[in-house]
């Protein structure tokens, strides 16, 4: 079976999250008065292990450093594809963004507190529920979503229950605030079954599965 | 249900629940304490049910949650207060800090939505103490962190200045044991500083000097009161030095002492120029003999010392014949030789502890501290007089000197120093007239020889 996309596809979602992106930039200066620039994302399906090794090199300077993670899962209407989206930051730069648009920059904690993990939670769910609108825009189907939960751990725990040999559709994702650069990465987690649909679906809406 | 509605409300947050076309259908117990909801508030949009503004933000959420079933997060730090919410037992000017989560789920293939609200004023209060005690101790730890710099380079300049100062500075616990020597006390005691760091001081030194000297440093130590010592030590690389200790206490905050700094001058020049000094102030630079200021000081005590014991004295003052033609005739540099040459010869027939001064000129002065009968006085007079007359030889020539004296006896001849003198004074011209009538009876005393 087929699952990987072709380059058209893959501009082709590209885009799609790069206008919900678009708007979830919109949402974030008019929360904070300030503008954030996002990168128009990079899309592909890849293996779950290539995944943990670009995670562990790019970005990951140190591979102990602690991730966190904003996750919601969704589920389509048609009850045909079940997601987990996870938008993964490194942890530290995940705080210094949320201590920078609450304008806390000079806070000397080192760990982040319950209120400003709240938030964290707010911005990931900003971003993953403006993928995700694009998303079901393309599947044509409507995805409905729970509530992001936030969590942190280490890079070599993301996996540690599930098949290195899984598929995930990955959009990354830059963020620039101010003078602070943070990349951050959306998955998106599915069983076979979705991503067989999924894949389906996207050639549908691009017109691309003439061939 | 009924159990659902009993768990709703035994929970310490809000829920509202609001219908596919947005109206309010249901409030729990917190929310219903917490919200001022308008009489009729079943049923009607969310903007109505509430008497106050709510955040636009929420209505949107709760808009998209709706239509499109996204579930949304409003954090607390982006939007305060989001649904007019007050505490119970509160001000109408105090609001609530919330939280709120806007969850779509489906009842019967309808959309609804649900509200949960969270009361985060107390979550708040903490962080926010919580980011000025982390504020303070950051601010702290720069403090400190400036003060270590600080003692690290006073500590750099002491060791520096340590390094560079001509004295020895040594440190020692309480006990005596050493705990800092800088490099020129290192030498002047002749230290190793790996070795003897944490032994005594006086490790190095001999024990007949470290024992006393130690034992003396410790007395002064134990009573915190400043040491000042001097002592003579020769070391293996030079000559025998003085040294001048001078130790005291240092105290920690509390002032107890903690420790002993000392520091070590080598005074050889100045004890050597001291010394020379005070034999110049008491003694006659040509003969060696005490000089007259010595002399007068010496009689002063010894009469006092006789006073008191009841014994006698003896005053005896001594002047030469025929100097003044020798002087004249063969030059100063002779004269001295014979003025040299007499005052070994009177010191030598005199004890040692009898006192012997050039009073100035070929004037001396002898001091018995005990007088001898007037026999052996005499007997000891005639032979000085021998002595004395004894030829002194100038390389080719050689001279014959006599002398004329006088005896003054405490108490007989006086009570005082004054009266004394002047009696043995008065008694030596006597003497010298009577010598001088005999002169002139015989021949003068020519030189001997060419």
């Amino acid at each position: 079976m087929k699952v990987e996309l072709s380059e058209l596809e893959r501009d082709a979602l590209a885009e799609a999250f790069n206008l919900s992106l678009g708007q979830a930039a919109a949402s974030f200066a008019d929360i904070v008065n300030e503008e954030i620039q996002v990168s128009v994302p990079q899309v592909e399906i890849i293996l779950r292990q290539e995944l943990m090794l670009r995670l562990g090199s790019a970005g990951q300077p140190d591979q102990d450093e602690s991730l966190c993670a904003i996750s919601q899962t969704f589920r389509s209407a048609d009850e045909q594809i079940a997601a987990e989206a996870l938008l993964l930051f490194p942890e530290r730069g995940g705080l210094e963004i949320v201590r920078r648009m609450l304008g806390e920059s000079s806070t000397p904690l080192e760990q982040i507190t319950e209120l400003e993990q709240d938030a964290l939670g707010e911005i990931g769910n900003i971003i993953i529920n403006a993928c995700m609108n694009s998303l079901s825009d393309v599947f044509d189907v409507e995805m409905v979503g729970t509530l992001p939960s936030v969590s942190r751990f280490d890079l070599q725990e993301l996996f540690d229950d599930k098949d290195g040999n899984m598929h995930v559709l990955v959009a990354q994702i830059g963020m620039r605030l101010s003078t602070q650069d943070i990349t951050g990465h959306m998955l998106i987690l599915m069983d076979l079954p979705s991503l067989r649909s999924v894949i389906d679906r996207i050639q549908v809406f691009f017109g691309l599965n003439a061939g | 249900m009924r159990s659902v509605d009993t768990l709703l409300n035994s929970v310490d947050m809000g829920f509202v629940t609001l219908n596919e076309s947005g109206a309010v259908q249901a409030c729990n117990l917190w929310m219903l304490q917490h919200a001022r909801l308008k009489p009729d508030w079943i049923g009607q949009p969310l903007p109505d049910a509430f008497d106050g503004v709510i955040d636009p933000h929420l209505l949107s959420a709760v808009k998209e949650a709706l239509s499109k079933g996204c579930s949304s997060r409003l954090s607390h730090a982006f939007h305060p207060m989001p649904l007019p919410l007050y505490p119970v037992r509160g001000q109408d000017s105090e609001r609530l800090q919330q939280a709120v989560n806007v969850i779509a789920y489906e009842v019967d293939g309808q959309r609804h939505c649900a509200l949960q609200v969270r009361d985060v004023t107390e979550a708040l209060r903490r962080e926010q103490l919580l980011k000025q005690q982390a504020q303070q101790l950051a601010r702290d730890v720069a403090e400190l962190r400036q003060a270590q710099a600080e003692v690290a380079r006073q500590s750099l300049r002491f060791s520096e200045m340590a390094k560079l100062a001509p004295v020895g500075l040594f440190e020692t616990d309480m006990a005596g044991r050493l705990t800092y020597a800088n490099d020129r006390c290192v030498e002047m005691l002749g230290l190793n500083p790996e070795r003897d760091l944490g032994k005594p001081w006086t490790q190095t030194l001999s024990p007949e000097l470290a024992v006393p000297l130690f034992t003396r440093w410790r007395c002064a130590a134990d009573s915190d009161t400043r040491v000042v010592e001097e002592f003579s030590l020769a070391g293996a690389r030079h000559e025998e030095r003085r040294y001048r200790l001078e130790a005291g206490p240092i105290r920690d905050l509390l002032q107890t002492p903690i420790g002993i700094i000392s520091t070590l001058m080598d005074v050889t020049d100045l004890y050597h120029r001291a010394e020379r000094h005070e034999f110049r102030a008491n003694h006659d630079v040509l003969t060696g003999l005490s000089n007259r200021h010595r002399f007068e000081k010496r009689v002063t005590a010894a009469l006092a010392g006789a006073e008191a014991l009841n014994q006698s004295m003896a005053l005896v003052y001594l002047d030469l014949d025929g100097f003044k033609p020798v002087n004249d005739q063969f030059g100063h540099a002779a004269g001295d030789i014979v003025l040299r040459t007499i005052a070994k010869r009177i010191r030598g027939t005199l004890r040692s502890d009898d006192t012997v001064a050039r009073l100035g000129g070929d004037e001396f002065g002898i001091l018995f501290t005990e007088a001898p009968e007037a026999k052996q006085l005499q007997a000891l007079l005639d032979k000085l007089t021998q002595a004395i007359a004894k030829p002194v030889s100038l390389g080719d020539v050689e001279v014959r000197i006599g002398c004329s004296y006088g005896v003054a006896i405490f108490p007989g001849d006086g009570v005082d120093v004054q009266s004394l003198m002047q009696h043995a004074d008065h008694a030596m011209y006597i003497h010298k007239a009577a010598r001088k009538h005999d002169l002139e009876a015989s021949p003068a005393p020519a030189p001997l020889g060419d």
